[in-house]
């Protein structure tokens, strides 16, 4: 499944939720070596709060496989509260501008990719159905050729600068109205993949 | 205009460009513009396609597209030092921009590779920063900037030089796969493992009979193997299976020498 979760559903996948922030723990602080807070083997930070939003592929145990953290622009978020200094210009904020932060995916490579198919068609579908222009992210320069792959139109916001010893610099994803059919050339999904579910969260309302 | 200015207009610029020779050319200021003297976007496979023309991009082959001396080219191509090359071997290493000088810690350098980079030199080409651009699945690439001999590196553009590198790979790969999208997909799925180790062993330079003693079969299956990947992908030599694997990015160049 491929669900959107919300403070509106976030109650009903109690384990769902937990398995997230426990692989969430086991990439970022684990395997990438970030510094982040976590507690009882999970990440989460202030920032996953009442107005986070997750796009979450699990398996059929319902169990998390990957997942990603929207945030709203038009209050505290990581570009704007932690890393300010990887915007050189206005940091994009309103309404249609949403953040994405905390890509968790599969460390096997075949999963992974899949995985990242799956999500990013979500944030398309997503961009749709909450009328989502543009994405902002932090991203790690390791990850710039294979975030710009995927074909959609990206804009650097300023220079990348070293966070925890990696280079990292804020971009901007713009979803136009050729993004999807560029993401279905260049990411293709399986046939079987998933769609986004909304199943009880606030778009469904 | 800030620097950051001129990467969103590099980046706005180069979205729109449809001919690779306009992206050589704007390829080419911006290198200038950052301080070094030489760029070469390319892919790690084969070059024996390249043209000065470009003719290899439009057509949908491989991205290899750059400003270095034009004789270097003909050497680096005939004497295929893209198989050895320690930066691009480097590049294989790591996700992040390097300059040349950090190579040593990245790979272990060889009496070979040490002939490499005196030929490189002589060849007017100094100091570089490199910048790997590797798509899962795909074949490996790279934005190399270099440095005529004796100049030094612009060190206060290596940030600036790590986006500009990333971008411009992407917006070479997108001209090639636009120009030709279907040759990009692979119908009918990927080898199979078995297939797979065969070629992986015959890049190495393993007859059928070494490869049979390694996997523990006979010479006659290993030439079956090889046959059905060279039909699967319905290429004519052995040597076009390799290149289609490593294209594929099912096997790296990396595998391929060690």
């Amino acid at each position: 499944m491929l669900r959107l979760i919300d403070r509106r559903n976030i109650e009903i996948f109690p384990e769902l939720v937990r398995s997230m922030h426990r692989d969430r723990k086991r990439l970022f602080v684990d395997v990438f070596g970030w510094d982040l807070a976590h507690e009882n083997g999970e990440e989460r930070d202030e920032f996953d709060d009442d107005l986070a939003a997750y796009l979450v592929l699990s398996d059929e145990l319902d169990r998390h496989i990957a997942s990603l953290r929207f945030l709203r622009t038009d209050r505290p978020h990581l570009l704007d509260s932690v890393f300010p200094e990887l915007c050189e210009t206005a940091i994009p904020r309103g309404a249609d501008v949403r953040e994405i932060t905390r890509l968790c995916l599969p460390l096997r490579k075949r999963d992974r990719i899949e995985a990242r198919n799956i999500l990013a068609r979500g944030i398309i579908d997503y961009s749709a159905l909450a009328g989502v222009a543009r994405y902002t992210a932090v991203c790690h320069m390791a990850f710039l050729s294979e975030l710009l792959s995927a074909g959609w139109r990206c804009t650097p916001l300023g220079l990348p600068e070293s966070i925890d010893g990696a280079l990292a610099g804020a971009v901007q994803i713009h979803i136009d109205d050729d993004t999807p059919s560029l993401l279905t050339r260049n990411w293709r999904c399986p046939l079987s993949a998933p769609r986004l579910s909304l199943t009880q969260s606030d778009l469904a309302a | 205009m800030s620097r950051l200015d001129a990467v969103q207009a590099f980046v706005d610029k180069a979205r729109s460009l449809r001919r690779p020779s306009e992206l050589r050319g704007l390829l080419a200021d911006i290198t200038n513009e950052m301080g070094f003297d030489y760029f070469a976007l390319m892919h790690h496979v084969d070059l024996s396609g390249y043209t000065e023309a470009l003719t290899h991009m439009e057509q949908g082959e491989l991205v290899a597209l750059g400003t270095y001396p034009e004789s270097w080219i003909e050497h680096y191509i005939a004497d295929n030092i893209v198989a050895n090359d320690p930066v691009l071997l480097a590049s294989h290493r790591t996700n992040m921009g390097f300059c040349w000088s950090e190579i040593p810690a990245l790979i272990p350098v060889t009496q070979a590779h040490r002939e490499i980079r005196e030929r490189t030199i002589k060849a007017g080409i100094g100091d570089g920063f490199t910048v790997p651009a590797h798509v899962p699945g795909e074949a490996n690439g790279s934005c190399n900037f270099a440095m005529a001999r004796g100049r030094a590196l612009p060190r206060d553009s290596l940030k600036v030089a790590q986006l500009i590198g990333g971008f411009a790979f992407q917006a070479a790969r997108a001209m090639v796969f636009n120009a030709y999208p279907k040759a990009r997909r692979p119908q009918k799925g990927p080898l199979t493992q078995r297939q797979l180790e065969c070629v992986l062993f015959a890049a190495r330079g393993k007859s059928d009979w070494e490869i049979g003693k390694i996997l523990g079969i006979s010479p006659g299956t290993v030439k079956r193997h090889i046959e059905d990947a060279r039909a699967h992908y319905e290429v004519g030599s052995r040597m076009q299976v390799v290149m289609r694997a490593l294209f594929e990015g099912q096997i790296g160049l990396v595998d391929a020498l060690r």
